[in-house]
């Protein structure tokens, strides 16, 4: 269940960001034309599949800093490989054209980052009320240091 | 808190009555330490039996079938099972932090966040204790959160 969460909170994280990344994109690159509906379904979609690779982190037993690295180098590497298969596949880009591959790219790496800040943000805001919780439940404590 | 101690009288078996609005954690944490009376741990070190006071104890680690139990600068070998030390611990500030750790939450100097949910725990004596994602709702209630 708390994984379920997990996915659902990374879902529209993930949706903001590509949202963001496509009006960018779009704007650059075919600036004036306009878009079917399908574009948002199809944008909704590969943000579910991409929320799903928070999976890659799923261990049983407690995972080393060294596999945590591991891990995310492969979901990295996940995330770059589903986005530009649905962006070839529904021709968000055109495979032959360097700058619009390199930039898909860029945006993945973009969004990549601004998704781990906003997760790493909420988990330091929990670290911080823990903190408070332990200094005003233990305020003795220090005086062992 | 007032404390009232009557006589009982000959023969009457001793008993101690908690009146209390509620069952807070302070109470609870009482009633523990009364169960378990002046309860110590014993470690063995350099083949001595140490007797240990478990207040002193920062956290017990299972290490291939074996429990460790660290002080501020000691690590002493204990024959005791980690489930009976959480379940022997219950209601006091010792909680599951992993499933090869019991941390005693009185002597974590601050938590910061080691991605995908895990949280890393400084100690008082310098050293640092994961704390991973499913045992964090425990440190949590423990705190009263």
């Amino acid at each position: 269940m708390n994984w379920l969460k997990k996915i659902i909170r990374t879902f529209f994280y993930v949706l903001s960001g590509s949202i963001l990344s496509t009006a960018i994109f779009i704007t650059i690159f075919w600036p004036g034309l306009t878009f079917p509906i399908t574009i948002v379904w199809q944008v909704i979609i590969m943000s579910a599949i991409t929320s799903c690779g928070i999976l890659f982190f799923y261990s049983k037993r407690e995972i080393s800093k060294k596999q945590m690295k591991v891990r995310l180098v492969l979901h990295y590497t996940y995330i770059n490989v589903i986005v530009l298969g649905v962006a070839i596949l529904c021709h968000w880009i055109d495979p032959t054209n360097l700058v619009q591959v390199v930039s898909m790219i860029f945006l993945v790496a973009a969004v990549y980052i601004s998704v781990n800040l906003a997760m790493f943000n909420h988990e330091k805001r929990t670290a911080d009320h823990i903190n408070q919780r332990l200094r005003s439940k233990y305020p003795d404590e220090k005086k062992e240091e | 808190m007032k404390i009232i101690i009557e006589e009982c009288s000959p023969g009457e078996e001793d008993q101690i009555i908690f009146r209390c609005k509620e069952l807070n954690d302070n109470i609870l944490k009482l009633i523990a330490e009364l169960k378990q009376g002046q309860k110590k741990l014993t470690g063995i070190k350099d083949g001595n039996i140490i007797v240990i006071d478990p207040a002193s104890v920062y956290y017990f680690e299972g290490v291939d079938n074996k429990v460790f139990l660290y002080c501020k600068q000691n690590v002493y070998e204990t024959k005791q099972k980690l489930y009976e030390i959480e379940e022997d611990f219950k209601n006091t500030d010792f909680f599951r932090a992993s499933k090869s750790i019991i941390l005693n939450a009185s002597k974590i100097k601050s938590i910061s966040p080691a991605y995908s949910g895990r949280f890393e725990a400084q100690l008082f004596n310098g050293e640092m204790v994961v704390i991973s994602r499913q045992y964090v709702p425990e440190l949590k209630k423990k705190l009263g959160m």
